[in-house]
């Protein structure tokens, strides 16, 4: 019943924290120094007044601030999330054909970070300043601390340019370009609609960058997951279970992998958001058709609704999966109580 | 143990839906182009009669599809919509120019060439205020509709009426009016001897008219066509057919059976590849047949690679150093004499040789290629001189200004920072002291046009291929109020400026424009032109027969693939 209540509490804040997002958004995006017109009008046609006034009649540019908002907000609520300045679109289209594109590359990157970030982590601390530690600990740091631009370019010349062994950027290949795919998520339909081509193409093209996005997190999962370790294998109920004669490879399991797991699923759950937000770049250089090309031209073009339409997409991933976090918390470590 | 039996199950599950959905065919997944081929294929194979008369049909067919022809350009996109009425990017033109005709085409080899597309012949009445086409009868739309007047007027009309992007290239269209099946009345407001020029443009486009109307086209602002164009096949009557368009992604353009000028190659494809690092490595893989948007060292690196060539070809794109002329936010930039000492303290041959191949530097704002091209700069780097000229303007210890650039921009390969940075060390040497200032685009654009940059890094590519788009430099005029240059500051040169706008004999037209350079020479301009691009492309050597154009950047039907 307590969860329950929480859970409802938790939900209305959910709600609370996005209105405070949309605000923080908006009123960021417009007092930011820039012009839209001058942005996405060509140099003669911003001389011509009627063109000007035309424009900013459109896109609602000629009315006060909080007027503009209060009708986004409005929109919003009936569903309407605006038209793309750039593309003319609905916003809503829009992130519907790029969200596929960048959830897949998320999950996967997901899934490298917690199974590499945890395995060498669980390494790290079992071999606690011997060798493998070192160079565990090297690597994450080196993942922490390479710049994604520079690490997207020395991983497309040396796997794709050099090795040949994954294809080049995009997020298919020239075979598929221009297909229409029923749910737009690669591997999803190409899985239901049996074209195993097509999903060893979109899995390629998916190899490199998701590992460069899942570099740094995993390199931060590592560095946690190894310290949480190392401060449980102090404590005194490990002596204990050695003294009982316990295996090695049982108290990992059974005592250590347990109780040091814990600290760590609050980073597996935020990784994910901020994986997100780390996808701007990578998309860019992988040529990768997502959300983070569509926000990074967004707020270069100060495309208004497509900047608040991307900005409230993460932003409620980021509020869902903190939710989320929470109740698993919750119900793994039975000390937590609501 | 019992998550493993789970994992298992899944990863079975999974197996077992892909075994079946394979044996169903993958109705689901539609490639580019399924559509067309499938209504151009027999609905049934019982006429085929035997086995092996189908397996024949299969194999020709599956040799058809293994020699049809493809390219793959990979380019920075630049443009989110191909709607010919919002469309005023240099990229979008070859997209455009290759699905749409207009009335009047220019030769790429000569864009002062105005030549005949969908109209034939057309006619000029004695005070330039009426222009009459003809078009050609005959040519069919992709949608099967025959192009008549009436579609001319549609979209010409619309082009003006939504207000968008290229509404003021029509500024001086009074009206266009069919008048007849397949004649076009344009009038005029005013005299514009570059008419003929900006119907060349991408912008005016000819499309059915029908379909349009039917879909949410108007001519005014209320119009909501573009959304239903950029989502569909075009309908155009060019050499090809846009069949898919995914904005920021790619565009597929497959050859339009019934056009009046045939492509040899069965399709081509647009990827949007915006890092030109990316590009460099696909086209050396081979993975695509043009990388247009490398610098002049990536450039460089690839000469003489195997498997690929580099095609240069001009631009009539103009890189300037804008001076802002007035007191208030020129401050010592307003004093002539001090321009002048800057004009010489720069290594034009160094700013050439780093924007690479094609660039020079020509005398005045004419760019190469247009009526009133006043040949290459004789202004060479002059120390002492420009040192002499800043002690007798009132600075011998020089001074010290800010300058508005655009860091991550490079058009034609050539880097606005780049170009800074070498201007900066330049002006070092007589003392004076350039600060760079980097912005984001729209925040360098908005200061910018409203007059209030101290000086900046600019670039002007023409609206249209006529002289008349370069007058928007003189005093008074769109780019002369950004750089404070007002009317009253030089009322001679505006009055010529005026005078050229409505001039129709292109030989008095030719001696007018060379008379306004050399008075915005002695007049100390507030720009210092330093350099007109060339664009050099990194191409498959399998591509052969490119005609790049300054205008439209590469006709598609044009190009062959050697087999």
């Amino acid at each position: 019943m307590n969860m329950l209540k929480y859970i409802g509490r938790r939900l209305i804040l959910m709600l609370v924290v996005m209105f405070g997002i949309s605000i923080i958004t908006f009123c960021i995006s417009h007092l930011v120094p820039g012009d839209p017109l001058a942005a996405n009008l060509g140099q003669t046609a911003m001389s011509d007044p009627e063109i000007v006034a035309a424009y900013e009649a459109k896109w609602g540019l000629d009315q006060p601030l909080h007027v503009q908002y209060i009708n986004y907000m409005k929109n919003l609520f009936h569903g309407d999330m605006g038209t793309s300045i750039r593309t003319k679109q609905p916003v809503l289209s829009d992130l519907a054909q790029y969200i596929p594109a960048t959830f897949e590359m998320a999950t996967i990157a997901t899934i490298f970070s917690i199974l590499f970030g945890l395995l060498f982590g669980l390494l790290s601390a079992a071999r606690h300043n011997k060798l493998p530690d070192h160079i565990l600990r090297v690597f994450s740091l080196m993942g922490i601390s390479i710049p994604a631009f520079w690490l997207s370019i020395l991983l497309l010349y040396v796997f794709y340019l050099r090795l040949g062994v994954v294809p080049g950027s995009g997020r298919v290949g020239s075979d598929w370009l221009g297909a229409k795919f029923p749910t737009g998520f690669l591997i999803f339909d190409a899985i239901a609609y049996g074209e195993p081509d097509l999903l060893r193409d979109a899995l390629g093209h998916l190899i490199l960058p998701s590992f460069v996005l899942a570099a740094s997190t995993m390199g931060i999962l590592t560095r946690t997951v190894r310290s949480s370790m190392l401060e449980v294998m102090q404590q005194d109920y490990l002596r204990t279970a050695k003294a009982k004669g316990l295996s090695e490879g049982r108290i990992l399991r059974c005592h250590v992998l347990k109780n040091g797991l814990i600290p760590s699923v609050t980073m597996f759950g935020l990784s994910y958001g901020s994986l997100l937000g780390g996808t701007v770049l990578v998309e860019t250089i992988f040529s990768y058709p997502g959300v983070g090309l569509y926000a990074y031209k967004a707020a270069t073009t100060l495309d208004f609704p497509a900047i608040m339409g991307t900005t409230l997409f993460i932003a409620a991933v980021n509020v869902l999966m903190n939710f989320l976090v929470d109740i698993i918390y919750a119900v793994i470590d039975p000390r937590i109580r609501y | 143990m019992r998550s493993m039996k789970k994992m298992t199950a899944v990863i079975l599950a999974a197996a077992m839906a892909m075994s079946l959905s394979a044996c169903g065919g993958g109705k689901g997944i539609e490639k580019a182009g399924d559509s067309t081929t499938a209504a151009a294929a027999p609905e049934s194979s019982e006429a085929a009669g035997t086995e092996a008369a189908a397996g024949e049909e299969t194999t020709a067919a599956a040799e058809e599809e293994a020699s049809a022809s493809q390219i793959i350009i990979g380019s920075a996109m630049t443009y989110s919509s191909l709607d010919p009425a919002h469309s005023y990017d240099w990229d979008a033109e070859m997209v455009l120019h290759s699905v749409y005709q207009s009335m009047v085409t220019v030769d790429p080899t000569d864009e002062s060439k105005i030549l005949p597309s969908a109209a034939k012949e057309w006619t000029i009445s004695d005070d330039g205020l009426t222009y009459v086409f003809t078009l050609n009868e005959g040519v069919k739309f992709t949608t099967g509709k025959e192009m008549k007047a009436e579609d001319v007027a549609y979209c010409l009309n619309r082009v003006k009426g939504v207000k968008g992007n290229p509404s003021f290239l029509l500024d001086t269209v009074d009206s266009v009016e069919a008048t007849g099946d397949y004649e076009v009345t344009v009038k005029l407001n005013a005299v514009n001897p570059a008419l003929l020029s900006i119907l060349t443009r991408g912008s005016m486009a000819i499309y059915d008219s029908e379909v349009a109307a039917a879909n949410g086209g108007t001519c005014d602002e209320s119009d909501t066509f573009q959304a239903y164009i950029d989502a569909n096949p075009s309908m155009g009557a060019g050499s090809y057919q846009i069949t898919a368009y995914t904005s920021g992604s790619e565009v597929i353009m497959e050859k339009y059976a019934d056009a009046q000028k045939q492509g040899s190659i069965d399709k081509v494809i647009i990827r949007n590849i915006p890092d030109a690092s990316t590009q460099q490595m696909e086209i050396e893989a081979g993975d695509i047949d043009f990388a247009l948007d490398l610098t002049a060292d990536q450039t460089a690196l690839l000469e003489g690679k195997e498997n690929l060539q580099t095609v240069t070809s001009k631009t009539f794109d103009i890189f300037f150093l804008m001076l802002n002329a007035s007191e208030e936010y020129g401050k010592e930039l307003a004093n002539p004499k001090v321009r002048e000492a800057l004009k010489y303290a720069i290594d034009y041959e160094g700013i050439c040789a780093l924007a690479g191949n094609g660039a020079f530097t020509p005398a005045g704002i004419i760019p190469s290629g247009f009526l009133g091209y006043a040949g290459e700069s004789t202004v060479t780097r002059d120390v002492e001189k420009a040192k002499s000229l800043l002690a007798e303007a009132g600075y011998p210890d020089g001074f010290t200004f800010n300058c508005g650039v655009i860091p991550d921009m490079a058009p034609d390969g050539v880097s606005f920072m780049m170009n800074a940075e070498k201007i900066q060390s330049d002006l070092a040497e007589v003392g004076v002291t350039m600060n760079i200032d980097s912005q984001e685009v729209s925040v360098y654009l908005e200061s910018y046009r409203d007059g209030t940059e101290q000086a900046v890094i600019g670039q002007w590519g023409p609206d249209y291929y006529d002289s008349n788009n370069q007058l928007a430099f003189l005093p008074g005029n769109t780019v002369g109020l950004r750089a404070g240059w007002t009317e009253d500051m030089a009322p001679e040169l505006a009055a010529l400026g005026a005078e050229a706008a409505q001039e129709t004999d292109d030989t008095v037209r030719e001696q007018q424009f060379l008379d306004i350079q050399k008075m915005m020479d002695e007049a100390d301009a507030p720009y210092i032109v330093y350099l007109q691009a060339g664009r050099t492309w990194a191409v498959n050597s399998r591509v052969q027969n490119i005609v790049p154009s300054a205008a439209f950047v590469l006709e598609f039907a044009d190009l062959k693939v050697a087999q």
